[in-house]
């Protein structure tokens, strides 16, 4: 008897606890997760969802053969997650190589790269829709006097999504920087020492002692990277606004910088057409699901040092 | 030898050059926008431009507080952010207790079923979330924005991580001692691990003050907008007028500078301990 109520009190604080976290879970995570899937699945009825029909996977295919729409989307999604990968990577590596050279001074310089990262998209997005602006917006003033000739930028359909991606990647270099320059700093001194004993120039102790010891690091960046990338909404929403003059949704000029998120917003919520933006939702989900099995499998550490 | 360290003296200089040049890429921009908010409105849009405003205003700044109201988007990301920033400190660390000083059946698979909410993509769960928080009556509210925000499934990782190093014979004397769980939580778990709540807090404001989408999404009357959606919603309200964007968008930046200058090195740690992103 006592026994027992021992037992109840130990887990009475536990479920106290864990109990509340578990319904909010429930309710805001996976339970609007299932809705999602489940409503891709039907041709949804606003009025009384419950009615909806069931219609298997002829929200995809409609999507995949008729939508231009969603076609434009995807190809701008996998656009924006390559080139975006491609270029803070390397540049954040090479800033990284520099910041290890420093004798001192370091921390100042970490500090103004990594200042951007922490801004929101949306003042970054609004700064740079301004820098890009084709009158009088400093990039074109730049061009100007250096004697090339000015851009349209944001106006133009065809390079509004990659000054999207240059702003993304400007505020997000300060953190692949960062990740890079603490991994350099683990390096074990002795392996770096040793080559240099032996003769080995700046160039080969590079590739061939801190790559590959900070192949693990560069693992974790690319993945999270490109999962980031894959969500991202707030830079093209905020700066293809009025892209074009099209009014309305963002993805401007027309649809030229549609990307799958901001699809789902303008599809649910602006016309509203539920089914098929859970149905992009759910596209975006399961490639997220599958980057992060890649992750766990490559993370997983092989060695030690 | 003399000559090897003159190179290596030229070296460093070289690469400090190169930095300078590199940092000013990414602070130049910055420094444009916030000065830009200084000048007029004729000067902003006018051609040559300058770094320094000709003409030194404050004009922008008493327009945006005051015609459009500025002080109240301020006000509502304030009280969003903050209930938001205590909510997930308190949440995380009870679950950061409960997770590495007890024992019971299940415990890993729940941890597991909480973490996995780091991966799933908030465009999958935005529209369904919509659609509850209007059903129970929560558009347009304090609480309907708070609710889907106020739980961190990162801050829940970090807090175990951080618990984890808190000795067990601590916690056993003080059950020897008759101590309550609660007792034991405030008087000895959070005096611990102060280091580890203040950083969940610096990220959980900062990200919660930086969010667009879910304001967007539940707020559609004006005067409950958080400031970010303020910010936004100048672009296409007010797309022509770029005095008031700039204006705008250094306010937005302005809190978080000063978060930047107070906890840059809780912030630095943070993210180089986890490798997360705000």
């Amino acid at each position: 008897m006592a026994k027992s109520f021992l037992i109840k009190r130990k887990y009475l604080f536990p479920l106290m606890v864990l109990g509340p976290l578990l319904v909010w879970y429930v309710l805001f995570m996976y339970y609007p997760t299932v809705y999602s899937i489940w409503a891709s699945l039907h041709l949804w009825v606003a009025d009384n969802p419950a009615k909806s029909t069931f219609v298997g996977l002829k929200n995809y295919l409609d999507m995949f053969t008729i939508d231009p729409r969603f076609k434009k989307s995807l190809a701008n999604t996998f656009i924006y997650v390559l080139t975006k990968t491609a270029l803070v990577i390397p540049i954040g590596l090479v800033i990284a190589l520099l910041f290890e050279r420093l004798r001192r001074g370091t921390k100042v310089y970490i500090l103004a790269v990594f200042l951007p990262a922490l801004c929101s998209a949306t003042a970054v997005g609004i700064l740079f829709t301004y820098l890009f602006q084709p009158s009088f917006g400093l990039f074109n003033a730049v061009l100007k006097t250096i004697g090339l000739p000015t851009q349209p930028f944001l106006t133009d359909a065809k390079q509004a999504i990659f000054c999207v991606i240059a702003t993304d990647a400007w505020q997000y270099m300060g953190f692949t920087t960062l990740i890079f320059f603490t991994g350099l700093m683990n390096i074990p001194y002795h392996f770096v020492e040793a080559a240099r004993v032996d003769g080995a120039r700046a160039w080969r102790t590079f590739f061939s002692i801190k790559l590959p010891i900070m192949g693990h690091t560069l693992a974790f960046l690319v993945v999270y990277t490109v999962i980031n990338a894959f969500q991202f909404f707030d830079f093209v929403f905020v700066m293809t606004q009025s892209g074009g003059g099209t009014g309305g949704a963002s993805g401007g000029p027309g649809y030229s910088s549609s990307v799958l998120s901001l699809m789902v917003y303008n599809e649910g919520m602006l016309r509203p057409n539920v089914d098929k933006a859970t149905a992009v939702a759910t596209i975006i989900l399961a490639i997220v699901l599958i980057l992060t099995i890649v992750q766990y499998r490559i993370l997983r550490p092989k060695w030690e040092y | 030898m003399s000559r090897r360290r003159n190179l290596e003296a030229a070296g460093q200089a070289v690469t400090h050059l190169v930095l300078v040049a590199i940092c000013l890429l990414f602070v130049l921009p910055f420094a444009w926008m916030i000065l830009s908010s200084f000048k007029p409105a004729l000067e902003i849009i006018k051609i040559p431009q300058t770094l320094l405003p000709r003409k030194w205003t404050l004009i922008n700044f008493s327009t945006i507080f005051q015609r459009l109201q500025f002080w109240r988007f301020f006000l509502n990301s304030l009280i969003v952010c903050v209930s938001v920033t205590l909510i997930a400190i308190l949440s995380s660390s009870l679950a950061g207790f409960v997770f590495t000083k007890f024992k019971f059946a299940g415990k890993e698979v729940i941890f597991i079923v909480f973490l996995s909410g780091l991966m799933i993509p908030f465009s999958i769960i935005v529209i369904p979330l919509y659609l509850f928080i209007s059903k129970i009556g929560l558009e347009n509210t304090y609480l309907g924005l708070i609710l889907p925000l106020c739980v961190s499934p990162f801050g829940i990782f970090l807090m175990r991580q951080f618990m984890e190093g808190i000795p067990m014979d601590m916690i056993e004397a003080a059950r020897i001692d008759g101590a309550s769980n609660l007792w034991i939580f405030t008087r000895v778990m959070a005096p611990l691990s102060t280091a580890g709540m203040g950083g969940v807090g610096v990220f959980t404001f900062l990200w919660t003050w930086n969010q667009l989408w879910w304001p967007l999404v539940i707020i559609s009357k004006a005067r409950m907008r958080p400031l970010s959606l303020a910010v936004a919603a100048l672009t296409f309200q007010h797309a022509k007028r770029y005095d008031m964007i700039v204006t705008g968008a250094t306010l937005a930046v302005i809190p978080v500078l000063l978060v930047f200058i107070f906890a840059q090195r809780s912030l630095i740690k943070g993210m180089t301990l986890t490798g997360m992103k705000v």
